[in-house]
């Protein structure tokens, strides 16, 4: 399967200042396939909802957040970090590479190369290829 | 049923006693008994069976107790509450007693998870206490429940004591506890820490209770460093110092079982001079072999006999 | 409350089978406390069925579901549509709840996502401790409300045993040692003479093994 038929969901806390920048930014070339977005905190994301991305298709996740210490909302990083992690364990336990999702708190010295950090992972979801899961099935949810 | 118990005779003639453990096999072959059986006889008072000790699946202590009966040992039955609810526990009391069976010593028993029946249920329909309870009402005549025994039994009835778990404070009331309920007869852990051991007998001496209960010490024979380091780390109530590994570490390889079983003579000869001590219990499982040399370094040999 | 933590999901596939319309149905009170089958691990679970199920190259549908509570019949008919949908029904309430609901819609096929576990309290967000066995004869006020019938690994009324250490049971260092408790209670309220005294043998036939328990109360049946 050609790389650009790839999808990576990335979500950080708007609270992290550089993310928040690239991803307002209009003029910002985001990797075919990648879908960024923002939260109100880092601890937003939950395990079901990790769960609902590779549900849907995401071929990998990336969750991003400030420095623990550094967090606005003092624990919100504690927690997303504690989230992804339980998230992964489902994917384990589903058969999917728990590596596929990350949670990774920002280092002040790599704010500065935010593209760089994303490509990073979007090139090892890359190589780990395709999930089997196209998303496109009954499904079904809440009724 | 006339048959009495001839630990307890050594005991109330006054004499420092001396008893041993024998750990039945994990068969069918009563072979391993009888051999352990031929190192003790006329070397001990009477020798213990333990009960599928820490949960491992063994000949039964009842069965290996008449196996030593009929080689003229005197065994004590060791009867743990894990396995067994009140109905089996009092049934097999008055089994003992129907085959001669007198000294019989009440325990909770290890938890399940130690053994090789991890899946098992733990029964725990008694404590060791309420075990005692209940033999010493079957020796007055009675069940639990109050029904009447067409025969009594009697009892010589033993119980464990841990100076050496916590909450240290509470061991001398357990130990009362267990007294009042109808022990007789106490072995203790295995002791290596003698400080603390001279405070929890000094403290039974205070509350009366070696006036009450015939109190033996419990000594293990360490046949090496690497045991004795075992113990101290993976054995639940155990403590042991660490001057006792040092002496035992200090000494090559090919020696420390000798050492060892110069550690045990010392404290025997030690607990022979403590206040309140009536006698010993040499628990040298896998090493049965030793227990003659052992008592007679000790200068308990020969056994008295009883009129 | 009751306190349930999830079956593995290959379990809960094998009880799925070759069902093509599954719901999935939680609980709101206690296994959503327990983090276990409230909304979020419907969701969870539901999502993880779905990808699962589709990495076997089946094609399931699998839809949400959760009640107020699943073991009172006045919260169950409102599942009445998803549960006439299904082919086979994963429940994520507690024992009592998937019975309850089995036996409300007999003709669904219902199934445990969870394994019920015990009930207990929430110590701490995310750590749940065992404290009450149901044994139908409450003795708590005896040992300073500490249950040595449930957090005594062999229940002893008359304990401790010679295995506990440093406040912990012989069984692991995790599980504390219940007679360490009660006599810490037991100390600070200046009552320890009570652990002098001689319990007699419990009765058992209150209990769950005297035989499943109903109880009845007249003056509340309409």
């Amino acid at each position: 399967m050609a790389e650009n038929e790839l999808k990576v969901v990335v979500r950080g806390c708007h609270n992290l200042v550089p993310y928040r920048k690239l991803v307002t930014d209009r003029q910002h070339r985001w990797p075919r396939g990648v879908e960024a977005g923002l939260l109100p905190c880092s601890s937003k994301v939950e395990a079901h909802q990790v769960l609902k991305f590779f549900e849907q298709g995401a071929d990998g996740a990336l969750i991003l957040a400030c420095p623990l210490g550094a967090c606005r909302l003092v624990e919100g990083n504690r927690r997303a970090a504690k989230r992804v992690g339980y998230a992964a364990e489902w994917l384990d336990e589903i058969g999917l590479e728990p590596v596929r999702v990350r949670f990774v708190a920002v280092e002040p010295d790599r704010a500065g190369d935010l593209t760089e950090l994303i490509s990073e992972f979007y090139q090892e979801i890359v190589d780990l290829g395709p999930t089997p899961i196209r998303g496109s099935g009954p499904g079904g949810g809440e009724s | 049923m006339t048959q009495t118990s001839r630990l307890a005779g050594i005991l109330a003639a006054g004499h420092f006693a001396v008893t041993a453990e024998c750990g039945p096999p994990q068969g069918a072959d009563p072979g391993p008994v009888e051999e352990h059986a031929a190192h003790l006889a006329g070397v001990v008072d009477s020798v213990n069976v333990t009960d599928n000790q820490t949960a491992v699946v063994r000949l039964s202590s009842m069965a290996s107790a008449v196996i030593l009966s009929r080689l003229g040992l005197e065994p004590v039955l060791q009867m743990v509450t894990r396995d067994r609810n009140r109905i089996a526990l009092q049934s097999d009391l008055l089994g003992a007693a129907a085959l001669g069976i007198r000294n019989v010593l009440c325990l909770t028993g290890d938890h399940q998870s130690f053994g090789n029946q991890k899946s098992a249920l733990g029964v725990f329909d008694l404590d060791s206490i309420q075990l005692l309870y209940a033999a010493r009402t079957m020796s007055e005549g009675r069940l639990l429940d109050g029904t009447e025994l067409s025969a009594s039994p009697e009892y010589f009835l033993g119980a464990a004591a841990n100076p050496f778990a916590d909450p240290v404070e509470f061991r001398v009331i357990r130990l009362a506890k267990k007294i009042d309920a109808g022990a007789r007869f106490i072995q203790t852990q295995c002791i290596y820490n003698r400080s603390r051991f001279e405070e929890w007998i000094k403290r039974a001496r205070e509350e009366g209770l070696t006036e009450k209960a015939y109190i033996l010490g419990g000594i293990t024979p360490l046949k090496s460093a690497r045991m004795a380091q075992y113990m101290k780390d993976k054995v639940a109530g155990m403590d042991v110092p660490d001057e006792v590994i040092d002496r035992i570490k200090g000494v090559p390889a090919k020696e420390q079982a000798k050492e060892g079983i110069r550690m045990a003579v010392e404290t025997i000869e030690w607990l022979r001079g403590l206040e309140g001590m009536a006698g010993v219990h040499i628990m040298a499982i896998g090493w049965e072999s030793k227990v003659p040399e052992i008592v007679r370094a000790a200068g308990l040999s020969p056994r008295p006999s009883l009129a | 409350m009751i306190v349930a933590d999830k079956k593995p999901l290959a379990e809960v596939l094998a009880s799925i089978g070759k069902a093509g319309r599954v719901l999935v149905i939680g609980c709101d009170t206690c296994v959503a406390e327990c983090a276990a089958g409230g909304r979020k691990e419907v969701a969870l679970t539901a999502s993880a069925l779905r990808i699962a199920l589709e990495k076997e190259g089946r094609r399931v549908e699998v839809r949400e579901a959760c009640l107020d509570r699943q073991c009172v019949n006045e919260f169950l008919p409102e599942a009445a549509e998803d549960m006439a949908w299904a082919e086979r029904i994963v429940s994520l309430g507690c024992g009592a709840g998937v019975q309850a609901l089995a036996r409300f819609y007999p003709e669904s096929d219902v199934v445990p996502g969870l394994n019920t576990q015990f009930i207990g309290t929430t110590v701490q967000p995310g750590v749940w401790v065992e404290e009450c066995s149901g044994c139908g004869d409450c003795k708590l006020a005896f040992f300073g409300a500490v249950c040595p019938v449930t957090r005594c690994s062999k229940r002893l009324l008359n304990g401790p045993c010679g295995g506990s250490k440093g406040g912990k049971c012989e069984v692991s260092p995790e599980v504390d040692c219940a007679w360490q408790l009660i006599y810490d209670r037991l100390a600070a309220l200046g009552l320890l003479a009570r652990l002098r005294e001689f319990v007699p043998p419990a009765d058992w036939s209150a209990s769950h093994s005297g035989r499943p328990r109903t109880i009845i109360r007249e003056d509340r049946r309409i």
